[in-house]
């Protein structure tokens, strides 16, 4: 589903010594079906831009537009809003409360009003997609599993609305580096299998550029930047100077530039990109 | 060299205490023997579960060994009385910033430690002014501990455990949930402990935190499976995946372009020293080629 | 909402008041809640008042940032003052059907209003002027002579300061929770009690489980930093009488003596409506 956010601005405190212009004057585009990153450190606006996104937030100026619809529009109906759009917050899993993995992962789809078939579907689809077996997991207690696949739970449950989009806050925080490896394949695949459009807060600038097409930097509650992560990363000093660091061959590359070397490879970002760039300015040297 | 934590076939089982023949938990920590000396810097690597926290824990007091002991400049954690003396010479840094504040603020909250340890009020001032100062928060001294962001916090705790004075300090995941800014923050301040002398040790989940390192430790199953300075762990890629870690960015580039014969060498670890070591390579190219 | 109630914080300036002891500033508000219910007189109340005037212009928090912290108990204030004026029998000023307005029923209802909003402003200046570790250490204090009656005076200070601590944090909690929920389609705004209580339920349970999670942490964090009760503790800020003190502790005793000798009828005043 496309997303179209126009001239958005969110104020908080308004009228206080404490007042804060969260987002100021915010407008992109988001295509169907694309995996867009969102990066920015803490207080940027990020969160405060994901609650709007889905209908937690009311716009104070600009329009928020799903498809055709205006979400800040009187006679919207904000469940079915928040139902299209899924927003997974950091740390998920503190938000469990059912007796078990299944009951969790069907609060969604009984809050929808679907019949109990239904609902039992969703939650097996669900916990297929995010890899956790029916059969082992749907009847435990979800306060006993290990923090990973209780992150999945959690994700599971957003998942059994089957979202049109899908917003993940930072879905690998904490988790060791095998779980961060899996996670993002899992959310890949899922983008993939269905097709489904996909926002990915995240501090990985790594994982950002492997996954995303399209990538949106905040900064005090501006876009700073919206564009392809090649472009976006092309950046260096002005991500560097709020506190954003580059992909790690973006990275590699930079360092060889601030001493003097010119391998070319202009807009490499991952390893293999950087590498082959490397390799490249090499063979020239050994040949000239 | 001074020997400052010393673990003899250390073991961990939870539940322990109540029924020696049922334990609640698996072996968390099995026959763990390690040695730390005076002013090294080690990080921990290993998956969840691996038994890193338990360990660190067992390394201050905070929880006393099923199995074997632990000595902390001679004092064995399980005696009552060496308590305090052993968690005030190993101080730890948590994971969440939130969770470790126990004063609304700044200045109360790094006074806790001197306070509990009955230190004068005129030597708590000046140990709570050094520590402020040592972490960069002295201007926020009266400030409201709740107002700080992520990282700020983790300095707060950073300097409630300097104002212990204590010989080594633990950071369990102290940098897993800050952003960039705030991680970059905190690993300054343990690079700047280090280089006055201080023993670290830092439990991670980021790679290239561990590269700085004198020594890295993987834990695999309770167990540590290997403890070697980084150079020697990231060049055995295979026993990295194995223990479900992956090697840090910079090794990676290392090692793609290693596999296209250019000879990258071991000790080439993080990215600033590659970029050294390639830019350096093409100046003796460069200058080979003239002479030809 | 929740982020507007300024009742109870502390207001950063520098004053006399912020500067004196705790716990000359906790006796001083018990020994004012004592005092306000003594008068029984007009005169008296506009003596009080005039005195609560000038400490509040010593202490330098705006009135109208404490006028701000009354809002939230507006409500239980114009329904007390509504209770009193219609339930006492005496001399009928109006009616309105079945219901009587007295003249003992008005001047209760305003003495009432002027006890509460009095007794309000004299304890929210004590929380605008001290600071929350101040008022923990000071009721510690107040109350140490208790432990050896084995009343754990510090770990009720300690609670207490933990409590106020934590309250922010789990605000925020509560706030990320519900709004989770909401994500997932939870509805806490509509339907009948029972079914309002029973949509709670995903708010509440992780909430209590994070919160148990956050002491567990706590407890841990606090054992590591050497915690082991108030028996040997020292303090960065420890508590000292000064001069100012030993003032404001001679300005408080007159006062007394002043309000209850008034209050008597003992002094040569006249005592407007009188109670």
């Amino acid at each position: 589903m496309k997303i179209e956010v126009q001239h958005l601005s969110c104020i908080y405190n308004r009228g206080t010594a404490g007042e804060v212009r969260a987002l100021d004057d915010i407008s992109f585009t988001i295509e169907s079906g694309s995996f867009t990153g969102i990066i920015g450190h803490t207080g940027s606006g990020k969160s405060t831009l994901v609650q709007h996104l889905n209908g937690l937030m009311k716009p104070f100026s600009g329009k928020v537009l799903l498809g055709d619809t205006d979400i800040g529009a009187s006679g919207v109906h904000m469940a079915e809003i928040r139902r299209r759009v899924g927003l997974v917050f950091q740390y998920p899993e503190y938000q469990l409360f059912e007796e078990t993995v299944a009951e969790d992962i069907a609060f969604g789809p009984k809050n929808m009003g679907l019949d109990e078939q239904e609902q039992e579907d969703r939650v097996r689809e669900a916990m297929a997609t995010v890899g956790l077996d029916y059969a082992e997991f749907a009847s435990r207690s979800p306060f006993e599993l290990s923090g990973g696949q209780k992150r999945r739970v959690a994700i599971a449950g957003v998942i059994a609305m089957r979202p049109d989009v899908l917003i993940l806050d930072e879905p690998a925080a904490g988790l060791d580096p095998a779980a961060h490896r899996e996670m993002l394949r899992m959310i890949s695949r899922f983008h993939q299998e269905r097709g489904c459009t996909i926002l990915l807060v995240s501090h990985n600038m790594d994982d950002v550029a492997e996954y995303c097409g399209q990538v949106l930097v905040m900064d005090q509650g501006k876009l700073l930047y919206s564009g392809t992560p090649r472009e976006v990363f092309a950046h260096r000093e002005e991500l560097e100077a709020i506190g954003l660091g580059l992909p790690a061959g973006a990275e590699l590359l930079h360092l060889m530039n601030q001493r003097g070397a010119e391998p070319g490879g202009k807009g490499a970002l991952t390893d293999a990109e950087a590498a082959a760039a490397v390799l490249e300015w090499l063979g020239k040297q050994e040949t000239c | 060299m001074n020997t400052v934590i010393r673990a003899e076939g250390l073991s961990f089982v939870y539940g322990w205490e109540k029924d020696r023949e049922h334990p609640v938990s698996e072996k968390v920590l099995d026959q763990v023997d390690l040695a730390i000396e005076e002013g090294q810097s080690i990080v921990i690597l290993g998956e969840n579960g691996s038994g890193k926290s338990t360990l660190a824990r067992c390394l201050n007091a905070l929880l006393c060994p099923t199995g074997g002991r632990v000595l902390v400049r001679g004092m064995d954690t399980a005696e009552e009385q060496n308590l305090y003396a052993i968690r005030s010479t190993v101080g730890i840094v948590f994971q969440n910033p939130d969770n470790q504040i126990v004063s609304s603020i700044v200045e109360e909250d790094v006074a806790f430690g001197p306070e509990n340890l009955g230190i004068p009020t005129e030597e708590i001032r000046l140990r709570v002014d050094r520590a402020l100062k040592d972490v960069g928060l002295y201007e926020m001294r009266g400030r409201s501990t709740y107002q700080l962001s992520g990282g700020q916090k983790q300095r707060i705790a950073i300097a409630g455990v300097l104002a212990m004075r204590p010989a080594c300090m633990i950071f369990d995941e102290s940098t897993a949930m800050l952003d960039p800014r705030g991680r970059k923050d905190v690993l300054n301040i343990m690079e700047q402990l280090r280089a006055e002398g201080m023993t670290t040790i830092l439990i991670t989940h980021f790679m290239e935190e561990a590269v700085r390192a004198d020594r890295v430790l993987i834990m695999k199953k309770g167990k540590i499976i290997a403890d070697e300075p980084p150079e020697k762990i990231f060049s055995r890629e295979e026993l990295v995946r194995e223990a479900g870690l992956e090697l840090p960015p910079a090794i990676r580039i290392r090692n793609l372009l290693r596999r296209n014969g250019v000879p990258v060498p071991d000790r080439i670890l993080g990215m600033e020293a590659l970029a050294d070591w390639l830019c350096a390579r093409k100046k003796d190219a460069g200058g080979g080629s003239h002479e030809d | 909402m929740l982020r507007d109630i300024t009742l109870g914080q502390y207001y950063p300036v520098d004053s006399v008041i912020h500067r004196l002891d705790p716990r000359v500033k906790i006796i001083a508000v018990f020994t004012w809640l004592v005092l306000i219910f003594f008068i029984r007189d007009f005169t008296g109340y506009i003596f009080v008042t005039a005195v609560l005037a000038v400490v509040t212009a010593v202490s330098r928090v705006p009135v109208r940032f404490m006028a701000r912290g009354m809002r939230p108990i507006l409500f239980i204030l114009l329904f007390t003052f509504v209770i009193n004026l219609i339930t006492y029998p005496g001399t009928v000023l109006a009616r309105l059907g079945p219901v009587t307005i007295t003249d003992t029923g008005l001047q209760q209802a305003v003495f009432i209003a002027i006890r509460l909003i009095l007794l309000i402003f004299g304890t929210s200046l004590l929380t605008y002027t001290t600071k929350p570790v101040g008022l923990t250490d000071g009721f510690e204090a107040i109350l140490s002579p208790l432990s050896r009656i084995g009343v754990p005076s510090h770990e009720i200070a300690m609670m207490m300061s933990i409590a106020l601590r934590f309250i922010p944090t789990l605000l925020s909690e509560a706030d990320k929770t519900m709004k989770a929920q909401q994500a997932r389609g939870a509805d806490f705004e509509s339907g009948g009690l029972i079914h309002r209580a029973r949509s709670m339920m995903p708010l509440l349970i992780p909430l209590f489980v994070n919160a148990f999670r956050m002491a567990a942490d706590l407890a841990m964090a606090m054992e590591a930093r050497c915690y082991h009760g108030g028996k040997g503790r020292t303090r960065l800020h420890p508590m000292k009488f000064a001069a100012r003190d030993y003032a404001a502790c001679a300005l408080l005793i007159l006062f007394a003596v002043l309000v209850i000798v008034q209050s008597r009828g003992l002094l040569p005043i006249p005592q407007i409506w009188k109670l």
